[in-house]
């Protein structure tokens, strides 16, 4: 009843049937909040780039949800972008965020904003850094499976996105980028490391598996 | 002085007769007239009571005296194997030879003699058993047997004689010798003829693992023999190698292996004979070993990037015990292509190497949603059932749109291992909710038991695959409450094969894990890697060895316990001969005792389609190893017991050193009762009479 209750509120509300339902395919799913931002075109463009190039499989429709939504934690995947709007988790979604990371999940949290000091992008931050302490941002380095799951970016390139994460069992488990999203429609380099990322979170570290390595070495200038 | 019968009641007896005495002493004595003649007389009386009472309760002198007697000596023959090898019978014909003359010289030196014999332990003899010795296989023991013996000694001998080769097998220091000083004499016999050949060690790994070369390297060594020889290498009783050896004074043969199968494992070496050796008894060695894995090799092959294979690739890598090798067809040909090979990570997809070349190095395949069409020609899984059936690699196939029918396996080599038939059906993979049921088996099988607990508050995975049928013979552990099966396991041949219809089992594991509860995916996923490999705790068969006794554990298929289940055991000698045979029908376990098998042996244990086979340890002899002497053992006995060594030419009795006579002394008590002297005696009939006389005198009666 609580159930249908919050599919009918969520139909007339936001005018918008929005149930997230569990697949093992990739779903683009991003962090819904009052003052985000939905680039729908441009994630519908990214998800056509990856099932174009790649063998990934998709649920087409993007998911807009937060932790009021059933089973929305239930997305290994899970994207947060904003610009001026400061972001705030309650204790128990921190918990929420920590379980669900240690878990296998991945975030991936985007500054929409040309401004480094931007509210969204200082307090996001400050937020996973209560979660996982202060200091756990670090530089991703170029050496990163992130940069190599699919399309190979060379270092140069790599370090040109001054990708960060939160390191957890060794992986990147919370990526913190700059605009990247925005950039992808329109920047071929952008598009190929957010596919790589989408990969990353379906194979982790398959690609430093030591058979790719004599290829990859080969390949890297 | 000592009274000899001095008892409470005789005490009492005299002082009740002393009471009398005096009372009627007093008053006979009223007739005397003066008082000194009163107190004379009463003191004679006193004086004669006094000595009668000594007399009664029999008041001895004593006196020690000394004797001179000579001790027994003990004499201990060797009579461990090695004394009966050599030409004529060996040592021990000697020393029966001279037996009964030595005996005699002993004898006349006036000294007693216990025989004894010395193998593993030293016992009581007699001259007739000792002649009549022929043979014997047995270890000798010096120091060992020598130190219990000194410990439970009941004689205390003057000195020992050890007739030995000197050949031990002890593990005992002589530190004992110092403790308890007794001369133990020693002669040592002439060693058997040199001309030997012997297997002089082996070495080997306790712990080989499974699908990895390890060696033996084994050096014989030899002593006035040369030639051609044969060198035979069983493992489990099956011949492994036999190679041509050429003799010298001493040569290496390293051979490599590799086993396929955990458990135990029987060495056995065989040396041909060679004419004129001293015996071929050490021309063998047989010792045991264990076949471990070391690390799962697992082959994860999959067709397209889901949360199902991420997942289950998060589960292999953190697995300590898994070696995993992955490959994941990351794009096809259906995809854009227009890269050039240097923006893209993307390797080929290895179907030579991997189904060709390294197809018999991994111990379990996973197809997981792969499609093999694009990727190679079905000749290639020819090879993956060749390895599963030969019971070297488990198979596992999960689902998605790709596997089973729709991955086109059906009348492939595949469907001929996979526990179910690959059928067309209108909707092969559906979307939906479907809750897991264990089915009855899946309640008991090891696999899926854990899942009793757990299976109501699981959640529902969200995709199915219908295009399967459980074959006749497969085990259905898991379904959807509708029935349709989702874990499916069965044999073929000897291979074990597990299939998965759904690709939704990562929901299971994150669900779990966020949920903080049990982690019901790892502990699913292990079990059935443990199952497909094999685990000695997933077979059929299995052996306990419990000091005295041997279990073997049936089961039946559900891996319940079996209820008349038809086992046949083979005997099988190191070398692989059936030396016996039983056969019984069993109720779970059954027990034999270790005493009743011969050993060395091989139990090759049969229960259908399942055997194992059980090495049974034997009592290792070390008798025949070589024959010589240990580091001039008699030599320092013979100098740290105070007694003295000899070659077997030059012993005498006279010459061998026992405890000084002086020592050996012994005292007794020599006893003279008082009142049988002459002077007791004539004192107490001499008291009488004066007392008699004096009152006769005074007028007294």
């Amino acid at each position: 009843m609580k159930r249908f209750l919050k599919i009918l509120i969520a139909f007339f509300m936001l005018g918008n049937y929005n149930l997230f339902a569990v697949s093992s395919l990739f779903r683009w799913v991003q962090y819904r909040y009052e003052g985000d931002i939905q680039m729908r075109d441009a994630v519908k463009q990214v998800l056509w780039e990856l099932v174009r190039i790649t063998s990934v499989e998709i649920v087409e429709e993007p998911f807009y949800g937060n932790f009021d939504d059933e089973n929305f934690f239930m997305s290994p995947f899970i994207y947060l972008t904003g610009k001026n709007v400061s972001i705030n988790f309650r204790t128990d979604e921190k918990r929420k965020i920590l379980s669900h990371i240690t878990a296998g999940g991945l975030w991936l949290i985007d500054n929409s904003s040309e401004n480094q000091n931007s509210q969204f992008w200082i307090s996001v931050r400050k937020e996973f850094e209560s979660i996982f302490g202060p200091g756990s941002i670090k530089p991703i380095p170029e050496s990163d499976a992130i940069f190599r799951t699919f399309f190979l970016l060379q270092p140069d390139v790599a370090r040109k996105f001054e990708l960060e994460g939160i390191f957890v069992d060794g992986r990147a488990a919370v990526i913190f980028s700059k605009n990247l999203l925005q950039n992808a429609t329109r920047e071929k380099y952008s598009m190929r490391l957010l596919i790589n990322i989408i990969m990353f979170s379906l194979t982790t570290d398959y690609k430093l598996d030591q058979v790719h390595q004599p290829f990859i070495k080969k390949r890297l200038r | 002085m000592k009274f000899l019968e001095i008892t409470p009641l005789k005490i009492a007896f005299v002082s009740i007769l002393f009471v009398l005495f005096f009372i009627f002493s007093l008053r006979s004595l009223h007739k005397a007239e003066k008082r000194w003649q009163k107190v004379l007389l009463m003191a004679l009386r006193c004086i004669s009571f006094i000595l009668f009472s000594t007399a009664f309760l029999r008041l001895s002198l004593l006196k020690k005296t000394y004797s001179e007697t000579m001790g027994k000596a003990g004499i201990i023959i060797d009579t461990s194997g090695s004394m009966f090898a050599g030409e004529g019978g060996g040592a021990i014909n000697q020393i029966k030879k001279r037996l009964g003359e030595l005996l005699k010289d002993f004898s006349s030196q006036g000294r007693e003699v216990d025989l004894f014999t010395l193998d593993e332990k030293i016992s009581p003899s007699s001259l007739e058993s000792l002649l009549s010795i022929e043979n014997s296989e047995r270890e000798t023991k010096i120091l060992d047997s020598l130190e219990e013996f000194i410990r439970k000694m009941e004689t205390d001998y003057d000195g020992l004689v050890l007739f030995s080769d000197g050949i031990d097998n002890s593990e005992k220091s002589l530190d004992f010798l110092k403790e308890k000083k007794i001369p133990i004499n020693t002669v040592k016999m002439p060693p058997p003829s040199k001309k030997d050949v012997w297997i002089d060690r082996v070495e080997f790994p306790t712990v080989a693992f499974k699908k990895v070369p390890f060696s033996v390297k084994v050096v014989i060594k030899s002593e006035g023999i040369s030639g051609w020889g044969k060198l035979k290498i069983f493992l489990n009783g099956e011949l492994r190698s036999s190679d041509e050896i050429h003799l010298r004074k001493e040569i290496t043969v390293v051979k490599e292996f590799t086993i396929d199968e955990e458990g135990s494992y029987l060495l056995h070496i065989v040396l041909s004979p060679f004419p004129g050796e001293l015996t071929d008894k050490n021309n063998y060695f047989t010792d045991y070993f264990k076949v471990i894995r070391d690390k799962i090799r697992v082959l994860q092959v999959v067709g397209t990037p889901t949360w199902d294979v991420r997942f289950l690739r998060r589960f292999l890598k953190k697995n300590i015990s898994v070696e995993l090798i992955s490959f994941m067809i990351l794009r096809t040909r259906d995809d854009y292509m227009f890269f050039s090979d240097n923006e893209l990570s993307l390797i080929p997809f290895p179907t030579r190497e991997i189904f060709v070349e390294a197809i018999d190095t991994f111990d379990v395949v996973i197809f997981q949603n792969f499609n093999y069409a694009p990727y190679g020609p079905v000749d290639f899984l020819y090879n993956l059932k060749r390895v599963v059936q030969k019971g070297k690699t488990g198979f596992v196939m999960l689902g998605g749109d790709r596997a089973f029918y729709k991955g086109e396996y059906s009348n492939t080599p595949v469907e001929e291992i996979a526990p179910v038939r690959f059928i067309d059906v209108p909707e092969p993979y559906i979307n939906g909710e479907f809750r897991a049921k264990l089915t009855k088996i899946g309640e008991v099988h090891p696999i899926t038991s854990f899942l009793k607990e757990f299976i109501e508050k699981l959640p529902p995975f969200h995709t199915i695959n219908l295009d399967i049928q459980p074959k006749k013979d497969s085990l259905v552990l898991l379904t959807d409450t509708k029935g349709n099966p989702i874990i499916i396991i069965g044999e073929s041949e000897k291979g074990r094969c597990v299939v998965i219809a759904t690709n939704s089992l990562w929901e299971w594991y994150f669900d779990s894990l966020l949920k903080n509860g049990f982690e019901v995916y790892t502990q699913l996923m292990q079990n059935i890697l443990n199952w497909v490999t094999e685990d000695p705790y997933f077979k059929e068969v299995s052996v306990e060895e419990t000091g005295e006794k041997l279990i073997i554990t049936v089961r039946d298929k559900n891996f319940k316990e079996c209820k008349k289940c038809k086992v046949d055991l083979k005997f099988l000698s190191p070398d692989g001969k059936i030396v016996g045979e039983r056969n019984f029908e069993t109720e779970g376990n059954l027990i034999l005792k270790k005493d009743e098998i011969p050993s060395p042996s091989i139990i090759s244990i049969q229960k259908g389609g399942s055997q194992i086979n059980y090495p049974l340890k034997g009592k290792e002899n070390l008798e025949f190893k070589n024959f010589e002497q240990k580091g001039k053992l008699l030599e320092r006995i013979a100098e740290l017991s105070g007694g003295r060594y000899f070659e077997f030419e030059e012993f005498k009795p006279e010459k061998a050193r026992f405890l000084s006579k002086e020592k050996r002394i012994e005292n007794w008590k020599e006893i003279k009762e008082v009142w049988t002297s002459s002077v007791f005696i004539f004192l107490f009939f001499g008291v009488i009479m004066i007392e008699w006389t004096l009152r006769r005198k005074w007028g007294m009666r």
